[in-house]
């Protein structure tokens, strides 16, 4: 919807709820996107999050840090199951070839790029295996980079209990990661 | 410094959380430890593997999208429910306050001179809210000339001492979004007038402000179904 009065700065009411969130969308999206695992569902996720937030503008236009603000809600939106997907479990496969140790002898070979390419894909699917909590966990301190104090603050869980869950969601991450070796091509070439 | 002791460690060496004393030891055990170093290694790739992941690009009008929707699903939701109860200066403060949703060109079920029913609206007295008028265009206006008329006891924010707005704009087809930052001085109930014009035709919208005190409860009421 346009907004067709010019107004000037000078108005001294509450800043424009567009003013206010928009610089944070890409960021939200991103985040979105990493929790949902897909694009349709992430811009849903971050629509439902404005729908919700709109009619509270003035207690958003009184936030002091916005941006972890909208990404705490964002990710009790998702965590509370509004735009969860069923995932199904998958069995561990018992396997002593590390991912990593494969990916390392594949990068000796001249076609490097599409092994980097294949690697990438490899660690998208085992990502989108992980559960809600391990996935936006995952996001959040190691993709993103927000601290664990800060996570702390933001998600209101106790720093030992984070470290913890961020510790199991990167050894599952590892699990998932050694159970496609035996499934891509050329892996034990 | 043992092997698993620095297992136990690793996370925190990575996000820069060891204290200089543990760091010190850490590196020290790293440089005699290769099968440390390739844990270390491994923890490292699966960290800048996890941030090289792509992310791909919102649709185009990702953002346009989704801040008027937000926008829009609030206002059909008001109208639904067709009126707000409850406020304090705080709720009221926030809360948006969507007024009639005048029409151009003239509709055919107006009055002759192109009038809106009188609608009305609560206000807090000393506070500045917006007032929203969404006019839906049937299609691309161009250049239609906008005036608002304010009561004696209101004026709008940003233009102290200005009983009257008048400007040229244009209007997009379908709705297109007035905001209002009104602020009433004084408890007198008033008239808010808005007219648009174009072509020769003029929409007039007569909204009712009555001014309410912040500390008292009361209703908001909104009008109970958009015009078409």
């Amino acid at each position: 919807m346009r907004n067709i009065l010019p107004f000037t700065a000078r108005r001294k009411a509450l800043p424009d709820f567009e003013t206010l969130v928009r610089p944070h969308l890409n960021h939200l999206y991103r985040l979105a996107y990493r929790f949902c695992g897909h694009r349709q569902d992430a811009e849903d996720l971050v629509q439902d999050l404005l729908i919700k937030l709109y009619p509270r503008h003035a207690e958003v236009a009184r936030v002091e840090k916005l941006r972890p603000w909208l990404v705490t809600t964002l990710y009790r939106m998702f965590i509370d199951g509004t735009r969860r997907k069923a995932r199904s479990r998958l069995e561990l496969i018992d396997d002593e070839t590390s991912f990593y140790d494969s990916v390392a002898s594949s990068d000796d070979r001249p076609e490097q790029s599409l092994a980097r390419e294949q690697r990438i894909e490899r660690m998208q699917q085992a990502f989108e295996r992980l559960s809600d909590d391990h996935r936006t966990l995952l996001t959040l301190h190691d993709i993103e980079g927000y601290r664990l104090v800060e996570l702390e603050e933001m998600l209101d869980i106790p720093l030992g209990t984070l470290k913890s869950r961020v510790h199991r969601a990167r050894a599952r991450m590892r699990q998932l990661l050694d159970e496609t070796v035996d499934a891509s091509p050329g892996a034990h070439e | 410094m043992t092997c698993n002791e620095l297992h136990d460690l690793l996370d925190d060496y990575l996000d820069g959380e060891l204290p200089q004393a543990q760091r010190t030891a850490f590196e020290r055990h790293l440089d005699g430890c290769a099968a440390c170093r390739r844990q270390l290694s491994r923890e490292q790739a699966l960290r800048a593997d996890l941030k090289a992941m792509p992310v791909p690009a919102p649709s185009a009008d990702f953002a346009e999208r989704v801040l008027r929707q937000a926008v829009e699903s609030n206002v059909d939701h008001h109208h639904r429910h067709g009126f707000v109860t409850g406020f304090g200066s705080a709720l009221v403060a926030g809360l948006a306050l969507w007024v009639v949703v005048g029409l151009f060109p003239v509709p055919q079920d107006t009055a002759p001179s192109g009038q809106a029913p009188l609608q009305t609206v609560s206000i807090a007295l000393n506070e500045t809210q917006d007032v929203k008028l969404v006019f839906n265009a049937e299609r691309v206006v161009l250049g239609a000339r906008i005036s608002i008329e304010l009561p004696d006891n209101v004026a709008i924010a940003g233009y102290p001492g200005r009983k009257r707005l008048e400007w040229q704009t244009d209007l997009a087809k379908g709705s297109n979004l007035l905001r209002l930052p009104v602020i009433a001085t004084g408890t007198d109930a008033g008239q808010l007038v808005a007219h648009i014009e174009h072509d020769n035709k003029v929409t007039t919208l007569k909204i009712q402000l009555d001014v309410q005190k912040p500390d008292l409860t009361g209703t908001v009421r909104l009008p109970a179904q958009r015009m078409a």
